[in-house]
């Protein structure tokens, strides 16, 4: 008899009470009633404080020194799977990946992903949401190009790398998920302070409009073979990407023209 | 956002409730608190069945919520010192759990680490597909692969003509 047959026969035994839909049912429905109550307690006293409950990064503008960037295309709400992860204490979920094709299966969606991103074992991906408005998800070491020796930190999240002929850096990637009309109106913005340049804004391959930044604090010099950081913003199909990476400006748009 | 209604989420039970019970069970080895994390799995499943996209992921989603209910309940049990809250108690075999004995092949594959007998759990008995299971487990499919050969090579002395 196979394991299964065997397993079956054993666990025959094991089935639910006939009373047990009643049970649950029940169970829904009184912590719906107590959710309901919570939730009206909240919102009276959201509206004595005054309501300051906007997180720090829900925006859609992009600031650089206060200074708006040339518009690029419009984020959109776009409805993604919950996280199943545990609650931290303050009701965000954290979840790590590591294929970014795990993390399109949890997300429920499609995400626009580079052909020089294939086959790459050592990319770390955190998910953090509210399971509700957004997802803001951080991928580490999503393209390593010609990177020839990335060593993992103890820490199980950073990597050290020697600098190849092209890049010096793995390009990192951002991802920004707006899920409901709420945090549409109340914006998704994010701010480069002190430390960015605007260089520029074209348009990728893969039709959509990227602005370009560079960060102020890493000065180019070839003899010593330093190569600029770069930051690439852009929105496709609703939802924004942002791209860092330390190489030269062309590598970089060639980088940005391989999401297909 | 639609709620299920009463009739769908029976159904629900209907098709899945002794499967996510049994799975439960192999973890705790306990009839009434595979039956309390049953219950917690269904409370969750009805709170996020809007979430779910394709229904043709049902069954992996469920268990997948089931199977997170189960470790997050087991974890728990380890960090809770057991004095403190009754609540947390381990409890002490009832008469469900008689019923599986000591020569059960399924004993066999409950006394087997935590990370093998789930893979068997889900793989023979489930019937899952090793992509499946990695889904469900949030592991890559050659660690499901490894795991699933290092457990045959466990049970195999043991179920030799059942494998």
């Amino acid at each position: 008899m196979k394991l299964k047959n065997q397993m079956e026969k054993d666990l025959s035994n094991i089935i639910l009470p006939e009373d047990f839909n009643q049970k649950v049912w029940k169970q829904i429905q009184y912590k719906r009633k107590k959710t309901r109550k919570i939730l009206a307690a909240v919102f009276f006293c959201v509206l004595i404080v005054g309501g300051t409950v906007s997180a720090h990064f829900i925006y859609q503008q992009v600031l650089v020194n206060h200074e708006e960037l040339p518009p690029v295309n419009d984020m959109e709400i776009r409805v993604v799977n919950d996280s199943d992860a545990e609650p931290d204490a303050y009701g965000f979920y954290e979840e790590t990946y590591y294929s970014y094709q795990s993390l399109c299966d949890d997300l429920g969606i499609t995400l626009l992903n580079s052909s020089l991103a294939e086959n790459n074992p050592y990319m770390i991906i955190k998910r953090d949401t509210d399971n509700d408005n957004w997802n803001i998800i951080k991928i580490n070491a999503y393209i390593i190009g010609d990177l020839p020796k990335l060593t993992l930190l103890p820490n199980g999240k950073d990597y050290t790398w020697e600098q190849g002929d092209i890049y010096s850096s793995p390009v990192d990637m951002e991802i920004h998920i707006i899920s409901t009309e709420r945090q549409l109106e109340n914006e998704f913005n994010m701010e480069f302070l002190g430390y960015y340049d605007y260089v520029e804004t074209y348009t990728a391959k893969g039709g959509f409009l990227v602005n370009i930044l560079q960060d102020t604090t890493i000065k180019e010099n070839e003899s010593l073979k330093i190569k600029p950081i770069y930051t690439g913003i852009f929105v496709y199909d609703g939802i924004r990407y942002v791209l860092t990476g330390q190489m030269n400006l062309e590598t970089f748009k060639k980088v940005i023209d391989s999401f297909n | 956002m639609k709620r299920m209604d009463e009739a769908s989420f029976n159904q629900l039970i209907k098709k899945y409730g002794n499967q996510v019970l049994q799975i439960c069970y192999l973890y705790v080895k306990n009839y009434h608190t595979a039956q309390d994390l049953t219950q917690e799995t269904f409370i969750r499943v009805y709170n996020k069945y809007y979430t779910l996209r394709d229904k043709t992921y049902e069954k992996t989603w469920i268990m997948k919520i089931a199977v997170n209910t189960c470790k997050n309940y087991l974890k728990m049990i380890k960090i809770v010192p057991l004095s403190l809250n009754d609540q947390y108690q381990v409890p002490s075999p009832d008469h469900y759990d008689v019923l599986l004995n000591t020569n059960a092949v399924t004993s066999y594959v409950v006394q087997l680490p935590e990370k093998y007998k789930e893979i068997v759990m889900l793989y023979y008995y489930e019937e899952f597909s090793i992509k499946e299971i990695s889904q469900i487990l949030k592991l890559k499919e050659t660690t499901v692969l490894q795991r699933l050969k290092r457990a045959r090579e466990k049970l195999r002395p043991l179920l030799e003509e059942v494998l």
